[in-house]
């Protein structure tokens, strides 16, 4: 019936040679936006982090020159010294006191500040106020809190009738009260971010939960707590990444002290690049303190494929 | 506004990187002016094709010719089109004047002419009352209404249209239509239309194509088509309800249908043939005519008309359209009369409309 | 709900909000206390004189410090801005080779601790001059991964038809990208901008290392400074300063609290 005329001796081949390009200067576009970050990334990240591994290896002079290859000597210094095994277990055990009391608080007043109630704006406001308080304000607040004479952790000892302590000044106590202070200054961010996690979560699926009439804690667990791990998940690496990344507080608050009790790895680096100026140790904690990062991004990662339960 | 464009297409195929060929060799020619509809079943390669005409694809192979203009390589700007897309593509942080104005700039238009297209298509879209407010202050139609619009201002000599309506009630969907028809044919435009809907392409096309799995299965106007479909798949998908189809076999001029249902034909054929029959040209038989019989097992009265299902044969339904309302009920047994003239045949393997063969077979 | 339920949800949401806030509201009356009042150890002062905040101004240059993290902070934010959302913009409109191993690239940074290459990048800084410049204070922060992903996230509910019309109309991506991508994604960059001041203007470490005068100095270490030399009696003066430190960020906060929630959940997961 219709079959198509072909009349292409008629048509005239117009074909603009400049136009041939326009796929190849797409390619190149892609690129150019992302210069600016890629050229930063490259020089603040990438660079120093491969100089980091290789200043690691020598020996250097106090400007952070490298001056005789030290091969592993650095990285076994290291591990036979006392004071950077301290510093480790130090860091460590503040993960352990910082992140699941941490988490565990940000998500009960999450889950508190879920509730439809009136004025319930305003508490969301002031658990995320600490989002807003920068370490060395907090630090400094902290700092009178523990203040031996005058601050008011001690006076509410002794209101309950305990005796009073040296909190910053005492070994045994300077890193749970650095914790402490720190799991305060945290709190504002991960309630923020469980909370937002929360509100994202189909309130179609607590409906049918009330219509199956299942109790509070049953839904928490079943519904709540395996929609929310997604957001767990991101909270709980963030938090361990930020802990292992300690330092206003501990500069502030104790310099790493008393007796290096909480000399953390960060302020750790931090002394012996600018205070004792021995870089080359200094970078190979750093390589330590990246391995230590790397790991626990990818174990969550590993673990978070897992367990985790995606929307 | 423009000279009119036609639309050339060579031989077109198209593969995305991963998979199959969504466009098998597509050969078309479209006039200038013209209505021209591109339809199919989901997922034939419509969009795709309008998407290769746009520019917003390349082709794999083949050739596009707009007006005399060899264009596989121009940008989709330079093609000189517009388009309008199913859910509109409106900017919504733009008010509705500055979504029909959005891009008039880059054709250098002077900023009075600019505001003088827009308050032309607003008018004669009826949006005037609306040019302040925001897409989303508006109702499906009133923003189709601005997409066609936008597509209209910028005076190009082709439009494309992809599926324009399907978002709307089958009501205002009915008003569109012949709006947009309208629309096109005061503004001789070229318009190339996709949609799925073979109502709306009966409806609007001069001429349409039947696009299935990406290879052309017939192009003509409307009623060519319908009459004479180029195949069984074109026969089921053009029509509401589809050609009522059944195997049969043809020996000497009589048509088997079923074991106690012959007729004469009168046809040049030896063999297993599919025969198929519209809706409205099973009839009532009356007493004098040949006829059949069938026990009826559904009707659906629409008021003008009646549809009436009845099996055929086990698992095998007929549809018939009658005019009026005619009261039967499930079980009633009717019997039928076909006129062999308006049945058509097709080949049991290639399922290619016999009319279309003999012409063929000649030779 | 029931009533009794409500008075427990109440009682629970003051206690938690009474804690939480405690210690800012202990700064705060401190910041008003005279250094007797503090050594008594009252919770109250005996009357709000802005004496202390006076005092904070005139002990150390707290006004030049404020003013730098002002700066500081607005540079980073802006530059973080621009740049992730260009290269937002390039991972979700624009296709080219090697776009994979890029993003790829991106998530790399995101294990790498900025502690960790502080060292090198002190050097950096210092060969090229920057100590105690707002140069070395901000232009190496400009490029973030985290507001990538998140801007990204936002242009990618951007429907593509938006992207196409504007090609058929020949707008150039770069203008498609100023007139319709970013103003479609203010809100998400306001989050993100929220977020980016918050945490340059709470910026400790590196401008404890590459600030060692007043010239450039940000709020943070005067805070540091303050408490080291104050220590002995005047708190209240150093609480004046705290005050003063976390009052723009705290009220960023206030006003910002909803929009950075929901924005910064959107770029977290997925
Ligand atoms: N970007 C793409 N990458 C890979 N395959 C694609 C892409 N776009 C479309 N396809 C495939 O090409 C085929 C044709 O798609 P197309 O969108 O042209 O269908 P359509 O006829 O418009 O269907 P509908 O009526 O549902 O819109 C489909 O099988 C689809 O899966
Ligand atoms: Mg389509």
């Amino acid at each position: 019936m219709n079959i198509p005329n072909v009349e292409k001796q008629s048509m005239k081949l117009q074909t603009k040679g400049h136009k041939r390009h326009r796929r190849r200067f797409s390619f190149l576009e892609g690129w150019l936006y992302l210069l600016p970050s890629l050229f930063l990334f490259t020089a603040f990240l990438f660079y120093p982090m491969v100089r980091t591994v290789y200043l690691s290896l020598f020996y250097t002079d106090t400007q952070g020159k490298p001056m005789a290859f030290a091969g592993m000597e650095n990285f076994t210094a290291l591990l036979s010294s006392s004071s950077f095994l301290l510093s480790v277990k130090s860091t460590f055990l503040f993960v352990l006191y910082t992140v699941p009391v941490g988490v565990l608080l940000a998500l009960g007043l999450a889950l508190l500040a879920n509730q439809k109630l009136a004025g319930i704006g305003f508490f969301r406001t002031i658990f995320s106020s600490t989002m807003g308080m920068s370490v060395a304000a907090s630090s400094v607040i902290w700092m009178f809190i523990y203040n031996p004479s005058i601050g008011f952790a001690n006076r509410l000892l002794t209101w309950f009738g305990l005796p009073e302590m040296q909190f910053l000044l005492d070994p045994s106590t300077a890193l749970i009260a650095v914790a402490v202070a720190t799991i305060w200054m945290n709190t504002g961010f991960t309630f923020l971010i469980l909370l937002g996690g929360l509100q994202n979560i189909d309130s179609q699926l607590y409906e049918s939960a009330k219509i199956a009439g299942v109790s509070t804690i049953y839904s928490l667990r079943k519904i709540t707590l395996p929609m929310l791990s997604p957001t767990l998940f991101f909270v709980i690496t963030v938090s361990m990444i930020n802990s292992f990344q300690t330092f206003g507080q501990i500069d502030i608050l104790t310099k790493g002290g008393p007796i290096d009790s909480t000399n953390v790895i960060v302020y750790s680096i931090y002394k012996d690049a600018f205070i004792n100026y021995n870089i080359g140790s200094a970078s190979a904690q750093a390589v330590i303190l990246f391995l230590c990062v790397f790991l626990v991004t990818i174990i969550q990662f590993k673990l978070g494929e897992r367990k985790v339960h995606y929307q | 506004m423009q000279q009119l464009k036609a639309l050339q297409l060579n031989q077109i195929r198209k593969s995305y990187q991963q998979g199959a060929e969504v466009l098998k060799g597509i050969d078309v020619a479209i006039q200038p002016g013209e209505f021209f509809v591109l339809v199919g079943p989901s997922g034939c390669g419509k969009s795709t094709l309008l998407r290769l005409l746009a520019g917003l694809e390349d082709v794999s192979s083949g050739e596009i010719y707009i007006g005399n203009e060899f264009a596989n390589r121009l940008k989709p700007s330079e093609r000189e089109l517009s388009m309008v897309f199913q859910n509109y593509a409106l900017f919504p942080h733009m008010t509705v004047e500055q979504n029909i104005m959005f891009g008039l700039h880059v054709k250098k238009i002077a900023k009075e002419e600019q505001r003088k297209r827009c308050e032309e298509a607003a008018e004669m879209l009826g949006l005037i009352p609306y040019l302040k407010r925001k897409p989303k202050e508006l109702s499906g139609g009133q923003r189709q209404r601005v997409a066609l619009a936008r597509a209209i201002v910028s005076h190009d000599p082709i439009c494309l249209m992809d599926e324009p309506l399907s978002n709307l009630d089958a009501k205002l969907r009915a008003k569109m239509r012949s709006e947009i028809r309208q629309l096109q044919r005061k503004l001789g435009i070229t318009m190339i239309y996709v949609t799925h809907d073979q109502t709306e392409a009966m409806t609007m096309a001069d001429r349409m194509m039947i696009l299935n799995q990406g290879v052309i299965q017939q192009i003509g106007k409307p009623l060519d088509i319908y009459n004479h479909p180029q195949n069984a798949f074109v026969a089921s998908f053009i029509g509401a309800p589809p050609m009522n189809m059944i195997p049969a076999n043809v020996a000497d001029s009589v048509l088997h249908i079923t074991e106690n249902w012959s007729m004469d034909v009168d046809i040049d054929w030896q063999g297993d043939v599919i025969a198929g029959v519209r809706p409205e040209h099973i009839q009532q038989a009356k007493s004098g005519t040949p006829s059949f019989t069938a026990e009826v097992v559904n009707v659906e009265m629409l008021g003008t008309e009646t549809l009436i299902s009845f099996e055929i044969q086990s698992g095998l339904q007929w549809t018939a359209k009658w005019q009026g309302q005619h009261q039967l009920n499930p079980g009633d047994i009717v019997s039928l009369f076909i006129d062999q003239n308006q049945m058509v045949f097709f080949d049991e393997k290639e399922k290619v409309n016999i009319e279309y063969q003999s012409l063929g077979a000649v030779q | 709900m029931s009533i009794g339920r409500k008075i427990i949800l109440y009682t629970l949401l003051t206690i938690a909000g009474i804690i939480m806030f405690f210690p800012v509201v202990y700064a705060f009356m401190i910041s008003f206390m005279q250094g007797g009042e503090v050594l008594q150890g009252k919770l109250w002062p005996d009357s709000f004189s802005f004496e202390n905040y006076i005092n904070a101004f005139e002990k150390v240059p707290l006004l030049k410090y404020l003013l730098n993290s002002i700066i500081v902070s607005t540079v980073i934010t802006a530059g973080q801005l621009i740049l992730c959302s260009l290269a937002a913009f390039a991972f979700v409109f624009t296709q080219f080779k090697g776009k994979n191993l890029l993003f790829m690239l991106f998530i790399s940074t995101m294990m790498i601790p900025w502690e960790a290459t502080m060292v090198p990048n002190f050097q950096t800084i210092q060969s090229l001059g920057w100590l105690n410049s707002f140069y070395g204070l901000t232009i190496p922060f400009f490029a973030m991964a985290f507001g990538t992903f998140l801007l990204r996230q936002q242009f990618k509910t951007i429907p593509i038809e938006l992207y196409e019309a504007s090609q058929v109309s020949g707008i150039s991506r770069f203008k498609f990208f100023l007139t319709v991508v970013l103003p479609l994604s203010k809100t998400s960059l306001i989050t993100l901008g929220i977020y980016c001041f918050l945490t340059a203007w709470n910026m400790y470490l590196w401008p404890l290392l590459v600030t060692n005068d007043e010239k450039v100095r940000t709020v943070q270490i005067g805070l540091k400074q303050m408490q080291t030399q104050e220590i002995a009696s005047e708190w209240g003066v150093v609480m004046a300063g705290v005050m003063l430190v976390i009052l723009p960020t705290l009220l960023l906060i206030f006003l910002g609290q909803k929009r950075l929630q929901e924005g910064l959940t959107k770029g977290a997961i997925k």
